[in-house]
């Protein structure tokens, strides 16, 4: 796998002129930042943070981060219901 | 209180069981998103009007299940776990299983799911679909045949490939669960 690559060849692929490669980078950096936003919003509600608390770190309106992150988390029992 | 309300909230519990059903069935296989097909997976191993109305127009899950897959594979989509998304993110120079092994030692083994399988546009329609289907018959909860109407809503989708390859009657099967629908 192309993780055993140079960085003068990943450098070379992350600007490639294919948009099937450079286009499927960004989808994958895209997911993987939406798993590491669900990661840390779980983690500070572990730690006790407020919904408030964490949309001001995220730099996003409180109503946003709640709708992305309460609902899933009561169907996986992380959230208590009427929160 | 909750004033935000997403399209998840309006879910019954067993209709979030299928959803999740479809999500390990789509695991399982390896496959890197979760389609209509998954989605009719999940639908039949769960108890709802949904399986009751596969089952009578004779869908076996076993069946369903192998004819799904076979098809998925014949048209190209891989089943090799997320190796390519990972790989994507290589070509940036970041390395995944590095992230994994620091998430698992932070905050516990699992925590960190890359790549976790997402809602193929298909599948995200048919959910919309079947908060359509639900609101058209003046239902404020979307449950499991709600969802199966979403699934078998667009012609030529996949998942009505499957069961026609299978020997089902869509037409049948759709109209089945309507007047079910309406009856309740």
């Amino acid at each position: 796998m192309a993780d055993r690559q140079a960085p003068t060849a990943l450098a070379a692929q992350a600007t490639d002129r294919d948009p099937a490669v450079g286009l499927r980078a960004v989808l994958e950096l895209r997911r993987l930042l939406e798993e590491l936003e669900r990661l840390h919003v779980d983690n500070a509600r572990a730690e006790g943070w407020s919904w408030q608390a964490i949309a001001e770190a995220l730099q996003v309106s409180r109503q946003s981060v709640h709708e992305k992150h309460a609902a899933r988390r009561k169907v996986t029992g992380l959230e208590k219901p009427r929160d | 209180m909750t004033e935000v309300t997403t399209i998840y909230d309006r879910f019954t519990a067993l209709a979030k069981r299928a959803i999740v059903g479809a999500r390990d069935a789509a695991t399982f296989l390896g496959h890197d998103l979760i389609g209509t097909e998954h989605l009719l997976v999940g639908l039949a191993q769960t108890a709802g009007l949904a399986s009751e109305a596969l089952r009578a127009h004779g869908v076996e899950l076993t069946a369903l299940g192998s004819e799904a897959a076979r098809q998925m594979s014949a048209r190209g989509v891989p089943a090799t776990r997320g190796d390519a998304a990972v790989g994507a993110l290589s070509t940036l120079g970041i390395d995944v299983s590095e992230i994994r092994r620091r998430a698992d030692a932070s905050f516990g083994a699992g925590s960190f799911q890359f790549p976790r399988p997402a809602f193929s546009l298909s599948a995200k329609q048919a959910v919309k679909a079947s908060l359509e289907q639900a609101r058209a018959v003046g239902q404020e909860e979307i449950d499991t045949e709600h969802l199966l109407l979403g699934v078998l809503a667009t012609e030529g989708d996949p998942a009505i490939q499957v069961l026609t390859s299978l020997g089902i009657d869509v037409a049948a099967l759709r109209q089945t669960v309507l007047s079910r629908l309406l009856d309740g």
